[in-house]
C-alpha cells in the first residue's frame, strides 16, 4: 500500500455524488494512461470531519477523491513546490477560485499550462454555513479547465455586501484604523501560514528573507508585525484572487481578507481588473495607459 | 520652547525634481531645509518599501516627487510609478497611516519656483502636524548608551 | 490536609496574587482566538476549550527579546549593554495551563542547561509559578498519553488544579494540589484556597479512557534510527506548506534565530523564534541548503523530537497538545504521521 499521506481515519463517506464518480474515473484514466503522474485533489483529512490535500500517483487509490462542502483549501498552492514541478505533468482538482489562481501563474509564467490537466469542480460554495468569499463568488463555474465536472452555472457575482468590511473601515477616521490593525497585528507570530499558502506567494525568495538590505523586519514586534502585513498585500495587489487562503490559514485570526478586499476594489476601480479571470490580461500594476492622471500628486 | 525641525524625506527622481531643486537653489529662492533628499534615477525605481522604510527611520513626512507624465527621461517610469502610488496610497490609507504626511508631486527641471513652493508647503504642513508620534510608537525604542560595561561618552 | 478553590475565588486569588508583585497571565479570548494574556478580571478567562490556541511557551521563551544592544558615540567609541533581565525575572502567575503545557519547559529545560544555562529562558521560569489545570476532556487531536503525559499530569506545574463537575456538568470547584516547594509558599502567599475537599470529586478518568496510547515512543525511535532514508519521507508529507504554524505552537519547539536591527549608530542584536519547517532554515551563506526540500524539512522535525532529543536527553520533545495538527491549515497531523512509523516499526521484517 502505497505510503502518500494515506488517512488512518479510514471513515470514506460511502455516498458520493455523480460529479466525484466521474472525477474519479477521469483520475483513473489520467494515471493508468500515464497522462499525469500525478492526480493532487482532495481527500478524506487525518482530522475526522476535515478534508486534506492527497496527492496520488496509483490508479487505485482514485476512489480516495472526494469533493464537497469542505474541500475549502486551494490545490493551487502545491504548483509552486518544486517536488510537484519535477513531476512535469500533474492533475489538479480545482473549484472556481483555485483555477483563477491558477489562471495567475499562468500569466505570470509561474505554471506551465501544458504541464497541467486542470479537474474543475462546478461549485456552490463551500463551508457550511458558506464561507463569507462564496457569497460573492465570480466563479461559480471556473474560468479555466480541461475537464468540468457538474453542470455550469451563472456566477453569484459581487454585491453590497461584498466589500462591507471594507467599506466599514474607510468609514473609520484613519486613527482608527491604525488602533484597528495594531489590535490585529499585534497577535502576528510571523509564521508566514499567509505567505506559504497562497498559490500567488511564488517567489523562490520572499522579501522579507532577503537581509542585504534587511527591508522587513524579521521581528514578531509591532513595528515588523506592521510592515509585514503591509508587504504582503501589496505584493499581491492585483493578483489576488480573493480565495482567502491566508485568512483561513492564519492561526491567529487575522482578518487578512480585509486588506485584500481593499486592494481588488482599489484595482477593479481605478482599472477595471480583477486578477485571475484569464491568463492574457495585463496584470494592472505591470502595465499603464495614458490619460490616469491621479488628483493626489500635485 | 525648542523649535520641531521635523525628519522628513523626500525621494526625487535624478532629472527632473532633484534638477528643479538645483535651479531653486541656484535661483537663490527661500525654503525650509527640514528635509533630506534621496535622489534616484527615476520615479519608477521608487519600490514602496523605501516609504515604510522611511517611515520606520523615524520620517514625519515623506516626499516623493519625478517628472511630470509623459516627460520621464526613461519614457514610461512615471506611469508604472503613478499606478503603484494609487494603490499604495490607497493601502496606506486603510492600515491607518495619516496621508497628510506623505506628499507626491511631478516637478521638473525647469520647475525651481514650483519645488521652492512645494517644499515651503510641506514643511510648514509637517511642522504644524507635528512629530508622527503614532507610528513612532512601534518602533523599538534605541538603546541607551551603556552604562553597565562602564562605556559610553 | 485537602485544599480546594473554587472558580468564584479565582479574582480573590489574582488580586492578591498581584498584592504579592505578581503580574497574572491567564487564556483570554483576543478576536476569536484565545492567548495566554495578562489579565485583570478573572472573569475574562476562558477555562471551557480544549487549549488555548498558543501555548504560554512565550512567557518562557520570548517571541522577540534583545540579547544586546550597542551604541556609538560621536567619538566613534562602541559600548555594548547586556539587556536588563530584571523584567524577565518579574514574578508571574500563569494560570489555567494544560498539563501538557506545563509540560513543555520542563522538558525544554533539558537542552537549556545542556552546554550553558540559558539565562533568558532559566529566569523567567524561575520567576514564574505555574497553576495547571487538569483536563476533563480531549479530542481527537490529543495524544498526551502516547507521549509520557497524562491529562492530570503534574509535570512543569507548581501546583495543580483538579476539576470536580456539578450535577449539569459545569466545572467550579477544584482539588488543589501542591506539586513544587514554589507552589506551597506561592499557596500560603495568596487567597482565595479554602481548607477540605470539593463537594464533589474530582477526577479525570473518563478522559483518561478516552486518551488511549496511540503509539510507544521507543518502537518510533528504533524505526527513526534506521528510516532515515526510507520512501516513506518521500510522499508522507508533500501536503505541508512549510509555515512555522506547528513549530511556533508547539509547547516543546525552541528554535531561534539572531538578528541585528539598527544602524551604524545603535541598535539591538536580537533573538526571535525560529522555525526549522521555513526554507530558509538551513541555508548556508554558500547557497547551499542541506534541507532543500520540504519534505526534508519535516523529516526533520520528526526526528528531532522522536529520535535526537530524546537519544540526547531521553525525553520525546513532544506532550501531545495536539496543536500542530489543529492549526495546520491543511491538515497535517504530526501524530498520525509518528503513528504510521509505528505502525510500520511493529511490521513483521520482510513485509
Amino acid at each position: 500500500m502505497s505510503a502518500s499521506n494515506e488517512s488512518t481515519t479510514g471513515t470514506a463517506t460511502a455516498e458520493t455524488t455523480k460529479e466525484v464518480d466521474a472525477l474519479r474515473k477521469v483520475a483513473r484514466e489520467l494515471l493508468e494512461s500515464g497522462a499525469v503522474k500525478m492526480v493532487i485533489g482532495y481527500g478524506e483529512g487525518y482530522t475526522q470531519g476535515k478534508v486534506m490535500p492527497i496527492f496520488l500517483t496509483d490508479p487505485e487509490e482514485v476512489n480516495r477523491l472526494i469533493f464537497d462542502k469542505r474541500c475549502v483549501n486551494n490545490l493551487a498552492t502545491y504548483l509552486k513546490k518544486p517536488e510537484i514541478r519535477a513531476m512535469g505533468k500533474v492533475a489538479i482538482v480545482v473549484k472556481g477560485c483555485d483555477a483563477r489562481a491558477i489562471n495567475v501563474l499562468l500569466l505570470e509564467n509561474q505554471a506551465r499550462r501544458e504541464n497541467l490537466v486542470i479537474l474543475g469542480m462546478v461549485c456552490e460554495g463551500v463551508g457550511d454555513p458558506a464561507e463569507e468569499k462564496c457569497l460573492s463568488c465570480l466563479v461559480n463555474t471556473p474560468p479555466v479547465y480541461d475537464h468540468l465536472f457538474g453542470e455550469k452555472i451563472p456566477a453569484r457575482g459581487w454585491n453590497e455586501e461584498t466589500f462591507a468590511k471594507v467599506e466599514e473601515l474607510d468609514a473609520m477616521s484613519p486613527e482608527e484604523r491604525w488602533e484597528f490593525w495594531r489590535r490585529h497585528f499585534d497577535r502576528c507570530i510571523k509564521c508566514y501560514a499567509c505567505r506559504q499558502v497562497c498559490p500567488i506567494c511564488t517567489c523562490t525568495r520572499c522579501i522579507t528573507d532577503k537581509n542585504q538590505p534587511q527591508w522587513v523586519p524579521t521581528s514578531p514586534h509591532p513595528m515588523g508585525n506592521y510592515h509585514w502585513n503591509l508587504t504582503r498585500a501589496f505584493h499581491l495587489a492585483g493578483r489576488c484572487v480573493s480565495c482567502n487562503e491566508c485568512e483561513r490559514a492564519c492561526p491567529v485570526d487575522i482578518p487578512l481578507s480585509i486588506i485584500n478586499l481593499a486592494l481588488v476594489k482599489a484595482v477593479h476601480d481605478q482599472y477595471g481588473f480583477i486578477a485571475g479571470m484569464n491568463s492574457e490580461d495585463s496584470p494592472p500594476l505591470a502595465t499603464y495607459k495614458e490619460g490616469e492622471e491621479q488628483e493626489f500628486i500635485k | 520652547m525648542a523649535e520641531f525641525h521635523p525628519k522628513i524625506y523626500a525621494f526625487l527622481c535624478n532629472w527632473c525634481t532633484y534638477a528643479g531643486a538645483d535651479l531653486a537653489g541656484t535661483s537663490r529662492m527661500l525654503y525650509p531645509a527640514d528635509f533630506r533628499v534621496i535622489k534616484v534615477p527615476c520615479t519608477g525605481r521608487i519600490d514602496p518599501e523605501f516609504i515604510v522604510k522611511a517611515f520606520e527611520q523615524g520620517a514625519d513626512g515623506i516626499w516623493v516627487s519625478g517628472c511630470h507624465i509623459g516627460d520621464c527621461h526613461y519614457n514610461t517610469g512615471n506611469y508604472y510609478a503613478q499606478r503603484r502610488w494609487t494603490i499604495f496610497r490607497h493601502e496606506l490609507d486603510c492600515l491607518g497611516i495619516d496621508l497628510r504626511r506623505l506628499k507626491f508631486t511631478w516637478i521638473s527641471a525647469a520647475e525651481g519656483r514650483k519645488f521652492a513652493d512645494e517644499a515651503k508647503e510641506f514643511v510648514n504642513r509637517i511642522r504644524d502636524l507635528g512629530p508622527y508620534e503614532r507610528f513612532h510608537e512601534i518602533i523599538p525604542a534605541e538603546p541607551e548608551l551603556a552604562l553597565k560595561t562602564g562605556g559610553g561618552n | 490536609m485537602a485544599i480546594s478553590i473554587h472558580a468564584n475565588n479565582f479574582q480573590t486569588l489574582f488580586d492578591s496574587a498581584r498584592d504579592a508583585g505578581y503580574r497574572v497571565i491567564a487564556p483570554v479570548r483576543d478576536h476569536t482566538v484565545t492567548l495566554f494574556k495578562p489579565v485583570e478580571k478573572a472573569d475574562q478567562i476562558v477555562l471551557d476549550e480544549i487549549l488555548p490556541t498558543k501555548s504560554p511557551k512565550e512567557y518562557f521563551l520570548a517571541e522577540h527579546e534583545p540579547i544586546l544592544t550597542y551604541c556609538r558615540d560621536k567619538s566613534g567609541k562602541v559600548s555594548i549593554a547586556d539587556p536588563s533581565l530584571e523584567e524577565v525575572m518579574q514574578p508571574t502567575l500563569i494560570f489555567g495551563v494544560r498539563p501538557c503545557d506545563a509540560a513543555g519547559p520542563e522538558i525544554i529545560r533539558k537542552v537549556m542547561t545542556w552546554d550553558c544555562d540559558d539565562q533568558f529562558f532559566l529566569r523567567r521560569r524561575e520567576a514564574s509559578v505555574v497553576v495547571a489545570i487538569a483536563c476533563v476532556e480531549a479530542d481527537d487531536a490529543c495524544f498526551c498519553t502516547s507521549v509520557g503525559q497524562a491529562p492530570d499530569g503534574t509535570e512543569g506545574a507548581d501546583i495543580l488544579l483538579v476539576p470536580s463537575s456539578d450535577e449539569t456538568g459545569a466545572v467550579q470547584e477544584y482539588l488543589v494540589q501542591p506539586v513544587t516547594d514554589k507552589g506551597s509558599e506561592f499557596i500560603k502567599a495568596t487567597k482565595g484556597w479554602k481548607e477540605g475537599n470539593p463537594s464533589r470529586a474530582a477526577a479525570c478518568d473518563e478522559v483518561k479512557e478516552k486518551l488511549q496510547k496511540r503509539f510507544d515512543p521507543d518502537r518510533v525511535r528504533e524505526w527513526l534510527d534506521a528510516g532515515f532514508d526510507d520512501p516513506y519521507w518521500n510522499t508522507a508529507t508533500l501536503s505541508c506548506i512549510g509555515c512555522g504554524t506547528c513549530t511556533y505552537l508547539c509547547p516543546t519547539c525552541h528554535c531561534f534565530d539572531i538578528v541585528d536591527e539598527g544602524d551604524l549608530t545603535c541598535g539591538s542584536r536580537v533573538k526571535n523564534w525560529d522555525s526549522c519547517q521555513m526554507c530558509q532554515f538551513t541555508l548556508h551563506a554558500s547557497g547551499h541548503n542541506p534541507r532543500a526540500t520540504q519534505n526534508e524539512r519535516f523529516r526533520q522535525r520528526i526526528m528531532h523530537k522522536f529520535k535526537y532529543y530524546p537519544q540526547l536527553f531521553g525525553v520525546v520533545l513532544c506532550t501531545g497538545c495536539g496543536r500542530c495538527q489543529r492549526s495546520c491549515p491543511v491538515d497535517l497531523a504530526l501524530a498520525k504521521l509518528v503513528e504510521r512509523i509505528y505502525q510500520l516499526a511493529c511490521e513483521p521484517v520482510g513485509t
